[in-house]
């Protein structure tokens, strides 16, 4: 442990902290770009420049550790060294290296997509020079490469940082980009003919300081200052990765990673990002409908679940003749409220929540392809085997109850005409999903449910951390979620039933009594890690 | 100074080289900038055919190869023509007539820089410090450093290359 003086402030330095790492966890701020606290250290950019007293130049305070001295040889008889971020000498230097940095850049703020979220506006703002004193024609380079399938590069406004580069050699190991060229010419490449086409290779773009890489699907979507962001999850994995969710008049346009040491660190995937583009266009309804030759035809809410009770009672399924498919897509309180009615209606908790899995990597990407079997499990609900066909949950079943999921939409070919027989063979179908889907066709009632981003929820991740995601957008009126249908139904059925995401957090707490303390709305943004849970043997 | 690549890769001598110089080092990767110097002087480039063998050879990223040839100013991934005219562009040479100098030559091969002659005769760079700053404007044709050359100066020399 060595001691440094920052410009008055005793700051303690943990063995092979740099000076920029101490500075940066006391809350000093030292202006930076290429240094990221995942990627190597490369001091690259110049603009961490700091006097170190004694030092015959500034010194990068990236790069810079501190030695611990021998006591005799302590500076004022204490410090090991005596750093300075504020004074003149670093103020200059720091004002040289923005004019160097902007000499050819194009301020083309107005119409960059990094506008808003740049360190280099910040920089200019707070350590730029007022005029530059730059007065030839700028270098002209490479605009609107298209660098990979997410990624555009403009290399005039790359300033050479190289965190691209490393996060492809040292992250991904993928090593698709270089610095090519020199000089003043120098631009980030690819080898002839190849592409930055990684499963995480939109993180580029996050990490890129500037507008240099700006994510496809994102550029000139919206100006960044008019997003609202909202704490999230991604629903596509077992990972749960923590994410912000922008939003603008009520749509979602990007998913960024939030760091989560616990769960994803700094990144997340390219797959999760691009839910966005996957949820376009897709079709719902925003009132329950009952659906004839595939059809639906909408019903007033009350009127709906009150056919749907009645049916109910009338048929008086025995659990062994219905079949409940449930998912991995369900919040907690969708899956405690699922049990409450499953109790009401069938007289036990029945029901399995399918296994999806697919490929997975050494990164973030797990097998599993729902966020929330872990919970599933939690709440000791039955999840199916890997290789359990659908159809063989379904078959001689009279009712059949979907939620959150399509296996019609995701059967591979083979299975798919025996899924249709055997549903085409139930008497009642029920289809509870975000839209209307493949199976919600073959289904004679629907339900449309309000989708990921549209509700609050908690999910368990496959290490056992409890996270929440919030609701980022409204859905309309009709479309809820699964845990205010099943009030619905229970209300219709003249029974009381908690209401809302609070109350049924306050059920799920009640299966998992580690919970006991917490609070629905004091999640803490990280989530909370659960215990490991019990196998029950025998 | 011409050879075809495929057959350069094909030839047993140099595979031989190769082990070598590979083999030179504690790491294998530090055997790139030999390795280059070796492809360039045999076929006149390290076009993007002896990137990739590289790359695979000494286990380093095809990006990253292109990233040194394309830094340094003795490497070139297209093949140049048999003499390689490398103006210095730096500032004493400039200050010492280098751009008017660089315009003659232009106007005498009829090329810009970066280009190579209809014959495969010459190719035309311009390139960083010669380090003759203190005689400029200086230039080198292949590896014959020429300094105070006048335009005039610099149409004799080329009349006595075959
Ligand atoms: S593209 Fe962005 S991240 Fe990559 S070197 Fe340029 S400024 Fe840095
Ligand atoms: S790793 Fe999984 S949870 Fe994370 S972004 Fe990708 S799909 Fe989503
Ligand atoms: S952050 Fe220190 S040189 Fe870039």
């Amino acid at each position: 442990m060595a001691l440094i003086l920052v410009d008055g402030k005793e700051i303690a330095v943990k063995q092979g902290e740099t000076v920029l790492q101490a500075c940066m966890r006391e809350g000093i701020e030292i202006p930076y770009f290429c240094y990221h606290p995942s990627l190597s250290i490369v001091g690259q950019c110049r603009m961490c420049l700091v006097k170190v007293e004694g030092a015959p130049k500034l010194l990068t305070a990236c790069t810079t550790t501190v030695p611990e001295l021998p006591r005799e040889k302590k500076l004022d008889g204490r410090y090991d060294m005596k750093v300075s971020v504020a004074c003149d000498e670093a103020r200059e230097a720091q004002r040289g290296i923005m004019e160097f940095l902007l000499a050819n850049h194009p301020l083309d703020c107005p119409v960059c997509d990094q506008a808003g979220e740049c360190r280099l506006q910040e920089y200019s703002y707070d350590y730029g020079a007022p005029r530059s004193e730059f007065v030839f024609e700028k270098l002209h380079a490479p605009k609107r490469v298209v660098l990979g399938p997410h990624i555009i590069y403009d290399a005039e406004r790359c300033i050479k940082c190289t965190r691209c580069v490393r996060f492809c050699q040292e992250i991904t190991k993928t090593s698709e980009l270089s610095l090519v060229e020199r000089g003043a010419d120098t631009i980030v490449g690819t080898f002839e003919g190849g592409s930055l086409d990684n499963p995480y290779s939109v993180c580029t773009a996050d990490l890129c300081p500037v507008g240099a890489l700006t994510y496809r699907e994102f550029r000139f979507r919206e100006r960044v200052w008019f997003l609202q962001a909202h704490n999230s999850v991604c629903p596509e994995c077992s990972r749960n990765c923590s994410v912000r969710v922008d939003s603008y008049k009520g749509e979602v346009l990007r998913i960024v990673p939030r760091y989560n040491p616990s769960v994803n660190g700094y990144y997340m995937c390219d797959h999760g990002r691009l839910i966005t583009e996957r949820m376009r266009g897709l079709e719902t309804r925003e009132l329950p409908s009952l659906i004839r030759d595939g059809k639906p035809s909408p019903m007033n809410e009350k009127d709906f679940y009150a056919r749907l009770v009645a049916l109910f009672s009338e048929k008086k399924y025995r659990p062994g003749d219905v079949a409940v498919i449930l998912s991995g897509r369900m919040s907690l309180e969708e899956m405690a409220a699922y049990k409450r009615l499953s109790k009401e209606l069938f007289g036990a908790v029945i029901g399995d929540v399918l296994l999806r899995s697919g490929e997975s990597d050494d990164l973030l990407v797990r097998d599993e392809k729902r966020p929330n079997l872990e919970g599933a499990r939690k709440l000791g609900l039955p999840v199916s085997g890997k290789d359990e066909a659908v159809s063989s949950l379904i078959g001689g079943k009279k009712a059949l109850l979907i939620i959150r999921e399509d296996p019609v939409g995701e059967a591979p070919q083979e299975e798919r005409e025996r899924l249709d027989t055997a549903i085409g063979s139930v008497e009642t179908v029920v289809v509870m999903d975000d839209h209307l889907t493949a199976t919600a066709a073959r289904a004679h009632y629907f339900v449309p449910l309000a989708g990921w981003f549209e509700m609050e929820g908690t999910t368990v991740n496959f290490k056992g951390q409890l996270q929440k995601t919030t609701r980022c957008v409204a859905p309309p009126e009709g479309r809820k979620p699964f845990h205010d249908v099943t009030a619905e139904f229970l209300k219709a059925a003249g029974k009381e039933a908690p209401s809302g995401f609070r109350e049924w957090f306050e059920e799920v707490k009640k299966e998992i009594p580690v919970l006991g303390l917490v609070k629905a709305g004091e999640i803490p943004l990280k989530g909370i890690p659960l215990p490991e849970r019990k196998e029950k043997h025998g | 100074m011409s050879r075809d690549i495929r057959e350069l890769l094909a030839d047993k001598e140099f595979q031989r080289k190769m082990e070598k110089l590979a083999g030179l080092y504690p790491e294998e990767r530090s055997a790139l900038l030999a390795a280059l110097h070796l492809c360039e002087s045999e076929t006149g480039c390290c076009g993007e055919e002896f990137q990739e063998y590289i790359a695979g050879k000494l286990g380093i990223p095809r990006a990253s190869v292109k990233g040194v040839v394309t830094f340094y100013e003795m490497f070139h991934e297209k093949p140049r023509g048999k003499y390689l005219v490398q103006v210095c562009r730096t500032l004493p040479c400039m200050l010492a007539g280098a751009e008017i100098l660089l315009d003659h030559i232009c106007g005498k091969l009829g090329i810009r820089p970066g280009g190579t002659t209809k014959d495969g005769k010459f190719t035309l760079v311009t390139v960083e410090c010669l380090a003759c700053c203190d005689r400029g404007p200086s230039l080198m044709i292949n590896d014959t450093l020429y300094t105070g050359i006048t335009p005039e100066g610099f149409d004799k020399v080329i009349k006595e290359l075959d």
